[in-house]
């Protein structure tokens, strides 16, 4: 029968198929195969007699040595129904060795094969619980029994140092349940004057300055308030006939009419 | 500054809602605004520093329709609805004669740096004046008394 299939399929040409294809693509960890294995379950095609096989050009898992050697190598193979048994054993597939583009059409086959969507490996990562898998007795109360946290989470008692305090104090708990504790002072240089540490900034105008800076920007915003109607209000009603309309939208503030109200 | 800031949200509220600026001053307008103070869960005195800003602009300025709306009895009523609902003002422990000695005993003492005593001195001088620290800051004038005349 090999011969049978050498003579009709090993001497053919290869013929490299780039269009998309309807054929079933692989999508590494979905193979049917896999989960019919893992379960001990009989493939339905291969239960059919049937078998759903790649040509021989494109396939690319030669089997190794070893495994072509010691077929009922330790450890044994799962078992597997009779006949497909001896199905595998009447569909063992035909490589050619000296077929070197082989290789070269396995990468384009594997690379059709990876035209998953790249949102959808993302996304697949994204949705992954990342934590690690843990065993009832690693977590939770039995995880605080058995695992190597202790039950009770003593309160170790710790004073830092600050701005009125200049000892710090260390204590820790052994494992004897002995307590050892340790004191350490920190050295000083103690000033006298206490305004170095209360004072932060200082504005660099004195007070009367800063007090007429925010007394014009005050002035400047109620004008700006006031001007979007000059009759509703006494400033704007004497501003006009003072210096007309031009005038006032014009420089925006006419100092000497309006002074005289917030003096 | 703070009667100027009151009446600009005052009227980015109006211009927001009705597309008008805030004069003339409305009593619906700014019964509507209250009311929408009172919805939105604002701070409890915003209402009343509103009123007291117009109160200031009826004063200074004769803004037009300021009156109405002190005279207004739903919206002095409102304001001082959502007055109640502050907190409790909770100032700083009023001083003790053991404070005041201590102070006077900082003064005097010439150990100490001399701008620490300047500063005491002028907290001293702001309680005996019953002043602000404000206040004494705009003084301009200092008077020394050495003849002890008052």
């Amino acid at each position: 029968m090999r011969k049978r299939w050498k003579l009709k399929y090993g001497e053919r040409a290869v013929e490299v198929d780039d269009s998309p294809t309807s054929m079933p693509v692989g999508i590494p960890g979905e193979s049917t195969d896999d989960f019919f294995e893992e379960f001990n379950a009989v493939d339905p095609i291969t239960d059919l007699g049937g078998s759903f096989e790649p040509l021989a050009s494109c396939n690319v898992t030669r089997p190794s040595a070893q495994e072509a050697i010691t077929p009922f190598a330790f450890p044994p193979a799962a078992p597997r129904s009779l006949f497909m048994h001896e199905d595998a054993q009447d569909s063992v597939k035909y490589v050619d060795k000296g077929s070197t583009p082989t290789m070269q059409e396995s990468a384009k086959f594997e690379k059709v094969s990876r035209a998953v969507p790249p949102g959808i490996v993302s996304e697949a990562l994204r949705l992954t619980d990342k934590r690690p898998l843990l065993y009832p007795w690693e977590k939770g109360r039995l995880g605080r029994i058995f695992g190597e946290q202790g039950r009770l989470n003593l309160k170790r008692p710790k004073l830092h140092p600050g701005a009125n305090n200049f000892v710090q104090v260390e204590v820790a708990v052994s494992e004897g349940f002995h307590l050892d504790g340790a004191v350490s002072v920190r050295h000083v240089t103690k000033d006298n004057t206490l305004y170095r540490s209360v004072v932060k900034n200082i504005v660099g105008c004195t007070y009367m300055e800063e007090r007429e800076a925010q007394r014009d920007h005050a002035i400047r915003q109620w004008w700006d308030l006031l001007r979007l109607n000059l009759a509703m209000s006494d400033p704007g009603r004497a501003a006009v006939p003072e210096k007309g309309l031009a005038d006032v939208y014009k420089y925006g503030l006419v100092w000497s009419s309006w002074m005289r109200f917030l003096a | 500054m703070k009667r100027l800031c009151t009446i600009k949200l005052y009227n980015q509220w109006l211009i927001r809602h009705y597309t008008e600026t805030w004069l003339p001053i409305s009593e619906q307008k700014v019964w509507a605004y209250i009311r929408s103070l009172r919805e939105t869960k604002a701070s409890a005195s915003r209402a009343v520093s509103l009123l007291e800003s117009i109160r200031f602009c009826h004063f200074t300025m004769r803004v037009d329709g300021a009156q109405e709306v002190l005279d207004s009895l739903r919206a002095k009523g409102l304001a001082a609805q959502l007055f109640a609902s502050k907190k409790p003002w909770r100032p700083s422990d009023v001083l003790t004669v053991n404070d005041v000695e201590f102070l006077h005993w900082c003064f005097m003492d010439e150990n100490r740096c001399e701008v620490d005593r300047i500063f005491v001195g002028h907290l001293l001088h702001m309680l005996y004046a019953r002043a602000r620290f404000c206040d004494l800051l705009a003084v301009t004038e200092l008077f020394m008394d050495e003849e002890e005349a008052y």
